[in-house]
Protein backbone atom coordinates (compact mmCIF):
# COMPACT_ATOMS: atom_id res chain seq x y z
CA UNK A 1 0.00 0.00 0.00
CA UNK A 2 1.70 3.16 -0.79
CA UNK A 3 1.45 6.65 1.36
CA UNK A 4 -2.84 7.60 1.82
CA UNK A 5 -3.73 10.69 -0.11
CA UNK A 6 -6.51 11.23 2.64
CA UNK A 7 -7.67 8.64 5.46
CA UNK A 8 -8.68 5.58 3.79
CA UNK A 9 -7.24 6.40 -0.07
CA UNK A 10 -4.47 5.23 -1.31
CA UNK A 11 -2.02 6.80 -3.91
CA UNK A 12 -2.53 3.27 -6.19
CA UNK A 13 -6.44 3.96 -5.56
CA UNK A 14 -5.97 7.58 -7.23
CA UNK A 15 -4.11 6.68 -9.77
CA UNK A 16 -6.29 4.11 -11.08
CA UNK A 17 -9.16 6.62 -10.93
CA UNK A 18 -6.53 8.77 -13.11
CA UNK A 19 -6.86 5.93 -15.56
CA UNK A 20 -10.28 5.44 -15.76
CA UNK A 21 -10.79 8.81 -16.15
CA UNK A 22 -8.50 9.08 -19.45
CA UNK A 23 -10.41 6.39 -21.27
CA UNK A 24 -13.68 8.11 -19.90
CA UNK A 25 -13.84 11.37 -18.70
CA UNK A 26 -16.99 10.94 -16.54
CA UNK A 27 -14.77 8.53 -13.96
CA UNK A 28 -13.27 11.88 -13.40
CA UNK A 29 -15.75 12.94 -11.04
CA UNK A 30 -14.52 10.68 -8.09
CA UNK A 31 -11.20 13.05 -7.96
CA UNK A 32 -13.85 16.01 -8.86
CA UNK A 33 -15.50 15.21 -5.60
CA UNK A 34 -13.11 14.33 -3.42
CA UNK A 35 -10.55 17.58 -4.08
CA UNK A 36 -13.61 19.93 -4.83
CA UNK A 37 -13.79 21.31 -1.34
CA UNK A 38 -10.01 22.11 -0.63
CA UNK A 39 -9.72 23.68 -4.38
CA UNK A 40 -12.93 25.52 -4.07
CA UNK A 41 -12.37 27.21 -0.32
CA UNK A 42 -8.57 28.07 -1.63
CA UNK A 43 -10.16 30.11 -4.46
CA UNK A 44 -12.52 31.60 -2.51
CA UNK A 45 -10.15 32.59 0.05
CA UNK A 46 -8.42 34.29 -2.29
CA UNK A 47 -11.83 36.29 -4.57
CA UNK A 48 -13.83 36.52 -1.24
CA UNK A 49 -16.82 35.66 -3.99
CA UNK A 50 -19.01 32.48 -4.01
CA UNK A 51 -20.05 32.61 -7.60
CA UNK A 52 -16.80 34.07 -9.03
CA UNK A 53 -14.64 30.86 -6.77
CA UNK A 54 -17.07 28.20 -8.59
CA UNK A 55 -16.48 29.54 -12.35
CA UNK A 56 -12.84 29.62 -11.35
CA UNK A 57 -13.04 26.14 -9.34
CA UNK A 58 -14.73 24.93 -12.44
CA UNK A 59 -11.96 26.21 -14.96
CA UNK A 60 -9.17 24.37 -13.05
CA UNK A 61 -11.09 20.75 -13.07
CA UNK A 62 -11.63 21.46 -16.69
CA UNK A 63 -8.44 22.20 -17.12
CA UNK A 64 -7.03 19.10 -14.93
CA UNK A 65 -9.14 17.11 -16.90
CA UNK A 66 -8.17 17.46 -20.18
CA UNK A 67 -4.50 17.80 -19.32
CA UNK A 68 -4.40 14.73 -17.17
CA UNK A 69 -2.78 12.74 -19.16
CA UNK A 70 0.60 15.81 -18.46
CA UNK A 71 -0.31 14.47 -15.24
CA UNK A 72 3.13 12.79 -13.30
CA UNK A 73 2.59 10.74 -10.78
CA UNK A 74 3.38 11.93 -7.47
CA UNK A 75 3.96 10.52 -3.40
CA UNK A 76 1.76 13.16 -2.27
CA UNK A 77 -1.68 12.30 -5.22
CA UNK A 78 -3.08 14.69 -7.10
CA UNK A 79 -3.52 17.51 -4.72
CA UNK A 80 -0.44 19.23 -5.27
CA UNK A 81 -0.74 19.26 -9.47
CA UNK A 82 -4.11 20.87 -8.95
CA UNK A 83 -3.24 23.46 -6.37
CA UNK A 84 -0.71 24.32 -9.01
CA UNK A 85 -3.80 24.89 -11.66
CA UNK A 86 -5.21 26.86 -9.28
CA UNK A 87 -2.37 29.15 -8.24
CA UNK A 88 -1.76 29.94 -12.43
CA UNK A 89 -5.57 30.14 -12.29
CA UNK A 90 -5.61 33.09 -10.15
CA UNK A 91 -2.48 34.29 -11.13
CA UNK A 92 -4.06 35.13 -14.74
CA UNK A 93 -7.73 36.37 -12.92
CA UNK A 94 -5.74 38.67 -11.06
CA UNK A 95 -3.70 40.12 -13.56
CA UNK A 96 -6.47 40.42 -15.81
CA UNK A 97 -9.25 41.85 -13.58
CA UNK A 98 -6.74 43.82 -11.28
CA UNK A 99 -8.82 42.89 -8.04
CA UNK A 100 -7.14 42.62 -4.49
CA UNK A 101 -6.78 39.02 -3.12
CA UNK A 102 -7.87 38.23 0.20
CA UNK A 103 -5.49 36.26 2.41
CA UNK A 104 -7.81 34.86 5.53
CA UNK A 105 -5.97 34.82 8.71
CA UNK A 106 -7.05 33.44 12.17
CA UNK A 107 -5.93 35.05 15.10
CA UNK A 108 -3.43 32.00 15.48
CA UNK A 109 -1.55 32.04 12.44
CA UNK A 110 -1.59 36.35 12.22
CA UNK A 111 0.35 36.26 16.12
CA UNK A 112 2.54 33.30 14.00
CA UNK A 113 3.01 35.60 11.41
CA UNK A 114 3.28 38.83 12.94
CA UNK A 115 4.82 37.75 16.99
CA UNK A 116 2.86 38.68 19.61
CA UNK A 117 2.63 42.33 19.81
CA UNK A 118 0.52 43.76 22.13
CA UNK A 119 0.90 47.45 21.49
CA UNK A 120 -1.47 46.62 18.23
CA UNK A 121 -5.09 45.44 17.41
CA UNK A 122 -5.44 42.79 15.82
CA UNK A 123 -7.08 44.53 12.73
CA UNK A 124 -3.83 47.52 13.01
CA UNK A 125 -1.97 44.08 12.36
CA UNK A 126 -3.50 42.66 9.75
CA UNK A 127 -3.47 45.72 7.91
CA UNK A 128 0.21 46.02 8.41
CA UNK A 129 0.28 42.50 7.42
CA UNK A 130 -1.88 43.57 4.37
CA UNK A 131 0.77 46.49 3.47
CA UNK A 132 3.67 43.90 3.91
CA UNK A 133 2.14 41.25 1.84
CA UNK A 134 1.35 43.72 -1.04
CA UNK A 135 4.94 44.41 -1.87
CA UNK A 136 5.75 40.98 -2.11
CA UNK A 137 5.96 39.52 -5.26
CA UNK A 138 3.22 36.92 -6.72
CA UNK A 139 5.24 34.01 -6.00
CA UNK A 140 6.17 34.67 -2.31
CA UNK A 141 2.73 36.04 -1.88
CA UNK A 142 1.70 32.13 -3.20
CA UNK A 143 4.07 30.25 -0.79
CA UNK A 144 2.04 32.22 2.14
CA UNK A 145 -1.44 31.41 0.73
CA UNK A 146 -0.15 27.86 0.39
CA UNK A 147 1.28 27.52 3.70
CA UNK A 148 -1.06 29.37 5.81
CA UNK A 149 -4.20 30.17 4.05
CA UNK A 150 -4.66 26.45 2.35
CA UNK A 151 -2.63 24.63 5.03
CA UNK A 152 0.09 22.59 2.62
CA UNK A 153 2.56 20.63 4.22
CA UNK A 154 5.86 21.73 2.45
CA UNK A 155 6.59 18.74 0.64
CA UNK A 156 3.24 19.65 -1.29
CA UNK A 157 4.24 23.56 -2.04
CA UNK A 158 7.49 22.06 -2.96
CA UNK A 159 5.74 19.60 -5.39
CA UNK A 160 3.32 22.87 -6.50
CA UNK A 161 6.51 24.78 -7.11
CA UNK A 162 8.46 22.42 -8.71
CA UNK A 163 11.48 23.18 -5.72
CA UNK A 164 13.03 20.60 -3.19
CA UNK A 165 11.64 20.49 0.34
CA UNK A 166 14.34 21.76 1.65
CA UNK A 167 14.40 24.79 -0.37
CA UNK A 168 11.37 25.32 0.15
CA UNK A 169 11.03 25.39 4.13
CA UNK A 170 14.13 27.85 3.31
CA UNK A 171 12.63 30.02 1.65
CA UNK A 172 9.33 30.41 3.57
CA UNK A 173 12.11 31.05 6.77
CA UNK A 174 13.83 33.66 4.84
CA UNK A 175 10.54 34.94 3.90
CA UNK A 176 8.90 35.15 7.46
CA UNK A 177 12.26 36.66 8.55
CA UNK A 178 12.23 39.36 6.28
CA UNK A 179 8.63 40.24 7.29
CA UNK A 180 8.80 39.97 11.47
CA UNK A 181 11.91 42.47 10.93
CA UNK A 182 9.98 44.80 8.36
CA UNK A 183 7.21 44.85 10.52
CA UNK A 184 9.28 44.97 13.68
CA UNK A 185 10.96 48.01 12.10
CA UNK A 186 7.27 49.99 11.42
CA UNK A 187 6.18 49.61 14.89
CA UNK A 188 9.53 51.28 16.23
CA UNK A 189 8.79 54.18 13.83
CA UNK B 1 9.08 39.36 -17.42
CA UNK B 2 6.99 42.55 -15.99
CA UNK B 3 6.73 42.41 -12.73
CA UNK B 4 2.90 42.42 -11.41
CA UNK B 5 1.88 44.33 -7.90
CA UNK B 6 -0.74 42.42 -6.63
CA UNK B 7 -3.03 43.97 -4.06
CA UNK B 8 -3.55 41.67 -0.80
CA UNK B 9 -5.97 42.66 1.96
CA UNK B 10 -5.48 40.48 4.94
CA UNK B 11 -8.96 39.53 6.35
CA UNK B 12 -10.43 36.85 9.09
CA UNK B 13 -10.57 33.18 8.15
CA UNK B 14 -13.65 31.76 7.38
CA UNK B 15 -14.24 28.45 5.59
CA UNK B 16 -17.43 27.50 3.14
CA UNK B 17 -19.91 25.55 4.75
CA UNK B 18 -21.69 22.88 3.66
CA UNK B 19 -24.46 23.93 1.92
CA UNK B 20 -22.28 26.41 -0.22
CA UNK B 21 -20.06 23.54 -1.30
CA UNK B 22 -23.09 21.98 -2.56
CA UNK B 23 -24.31 25.11 -4.37
CA UNK B 24 -20.87 25.25 -5.95
CA UNK B 25 -19.93 21.38 -6.93
CA UNK B 26 -21.57 20.95 -9.96
CA UNK B 27 -19.67 18.08 -12.23
CA UNK B 28 -22.22 18.11 -15.08
CA UNK B 29 -20.48 21.92 -16.11
CA UNK B 30 -17.63 20.19 -16.51
CA UNK B 31 -18.87 17.31 -18.61
CA UNK B 32 -20.84 19.70 -20.53
CA UNK B 33 -18.04 22.17 -21.45
CA UNK B 34 -16.01 19.02 -22.39
CA UNK B 35 -18.47 17.50 -24.98
CA UNK B 36 -19.09 20.98 -26.23
CA UNK B 37 -15.34 21.08 -26.65
CA UNK B 38 -15.76 17.57 -28.64
CA UNK B 39 -18.34 18.48 -31.39
CA UNK B 40 -17.27 18.57 -34.30
CA UNK B 41 -17.34 22.42 -35.73
CA UNK B 42 -20.31 22.55 -38.06
CA UNK B 43 -19.26 22.50 -42.08
CA UNK B 44 -19.60 25.79 -43.53
CA UNK B 45 -22.32 26.43 -46.01
CA UNK B 46 -20.95 27.87 -49.54
CA UNK B 47 -23.43 30.49 -50.25
CA UNK B 48 -23.87 31.74 -46.95
CA UNK B 49 -24.51 35.81 -46.15
CA UNK B 50 -21.98 37.61 -47.41
CA UNK B 51 -20.31 35.01 -49.82
CA UNK B 52 -23.52 34.32 -51.11
CA UNK B 53 -24.37 37.69 -52.58
CA UNK B 54 -20.52 38.25 -53.56
CA UNK B 55 -21.29 34.93 -55.86
CA UNK B 56 -25.02 36.06 -57.48
CA UNK B 57 -23.05 39.49 -58.06
CA UNK B 58 -20.05 37.37 -59.99
CA UNK B 59 -22.85 34.96 -61.72
CA UNK B 60 -24.41 38.37 -63.18
CA UNK B 61 -21.68 39.92 -64.16
CA UNK B 62 -20.89 36.76 -66.20
CA UNK B 63 -24.27 36.75 -67.95
CA UNK B 64 -24.26 40.00 -69.04
CA UNK B 65 -20.93 39.91 -70.55
CA UNK B 66 -22.21 36.43 -72.43
CA UNK B 67 -25.17 38.26 -73.16
CA UNK B 68 -22.84 41.39 -74.55
CA UNK B 69 -20.73 38.77 -75.87
CA UNK B 70 -23.63 37.17 -78.32
CA UNK B 71 -24.86 40.36 -78.76
CA UNK B 72 -22.13 42.19 -80.37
Amino acid sequence: MGKPVEPGYSVEQELSEIQASLKNPREFEKIYSRHFSTIYAYIKSATGDKNLAADLCSDVFYSALINLAKYTTSEMGIRPWLFGIAINRLRMFFRQSGRMMYVPIDDLKLQQLTEEDLSLEKKERRKQLSAYLSLLNEEEQEFVQLRFVAECSFREIALVKGISEEACKMRLYRLLERMRKSMDKDTLL
Amino acid sequence: MKEFNRKIQVTDSSQPDERELQEARDFSRIVTRLDEARKPLPKRKLYQSKQRWFFLAILLIILILLILLEVF
